[in-house]
């Protein structure tokens, strides 16, 4: 069973290259995943950050400095890959939403959402819904939101990874959350209200 | 305050991050809108929904295979 980042004791159990595989292996993939839309560049971008990590293993003292140490070369990895693949299939130019999107108040109707289910199958559906509208964020988006949102990072560190300042981030930050809302809307809202 | 101004400092207010004063007007403001206040509360779930994503299990099984392969090179160098 792996465990994600779960920073097991250091001093019951030595970083081996095994151990970094198993509790580190889950986490790389699955911001690496969440960044870059798909399985086969997460899959690239985690090999490519556990082989740095085993390199370097002998230059850590313990979990907490590697997990710290690891976001940051998980978020560089995958920013690296997006690039590269943006080359390759000439999609340089941004897209209107990330430059055009002008935050103002919502027009029209807004409508309360229902309660967040109890049952597993539509807590499952609602995961799926968000991971969903996650991945159609705009890339610039889609990076602080998973980074500030889904993994809890604070804004400092976020802007350190992504050569961001703080107001940046966090308007970036609001920006996506906007967006988010709009499209978790529809979904979530109650019937009849 | 109106609709504007709250849009204009929404990401601050549900952060906590407002002076007291400003963050008591937002509060007026959303108790007399129901508009912004029924804005606020999807806007501070979405956050929330977001945040109680499960946390990464395991990875997919092809990716396990491909690890323990390289994982298996790594200790033949």
């Amino acid at each position: 069973m792996v465990s994600g980042m779960a920073d097991p004791d250091p001093d019951t159990e030595p970083l081996t290259p095994e151990r970094v595989f198993r509790d580190y292996a889950p986490r790389i993939y699955h911001i690496a995943r969440r960044m870059l839309g798909n399985d086969a560049d997460a899959e690239d971008v985690t090999q490519d950050v556990l082989l740095q990590v085993v390199r370097k293993l002998h230059t850590f003292r313990g979990d907490a400095q590697i997990s710290t140490w690891l976001h940051r070369v998980t978020v560089n990895a995958a920013l690296a890959h997006r690039e590269k693949r943006a080359i390759r299939e000439k999609r340089e130019h941004p897209t209107a939403d990330e430059n055009g999107f002008d935050p103002a108040p919502p027009v029209g109707q807004v409508k309360r959402w229902a309660n967040r289910p109890d049952d597993p199958v539509l807590a499952a559906e609602q995961h799926a819904i968000i991971e969903k509208a996650i991945a159609e964020l705009p890339t610039s988006f889609r990076d602080v939101y998973v980074l500030a949102d889904v993994e809890g990072l604070p804004n400092s560190e976020i802007g350190e990874m992504l050569g961001l300042h703080v107001p940046a981030v966090k308007s970036r930050l609001h920006r996506a959350r906007l967006k988010m809302r709009d499209a978790l809307a529809p979904h979530f809202e109650e019937v009849g209200a | 305050m109106n609709c504007q101004e709250l849009h204009a400092v929404l990401y601050e207010f549900v952060g906590g991050e407002l002076a007291a004063e400003t963050h008591l007007s937002v509060e007026q403001h959303i108790e007399s809108c129901t508009h912004c206040g029924v804005y606020v509360e999807t806007y501070r779930s979405t956050v929330t929904m977001t945040r109680s994503l499960p946390k990464p299990g395991a990875v997919p099984p092809g990716m396990e295979v491909k690890l323990k392969k390289m994982l298996s090179e790594l200790g033949n160098v």
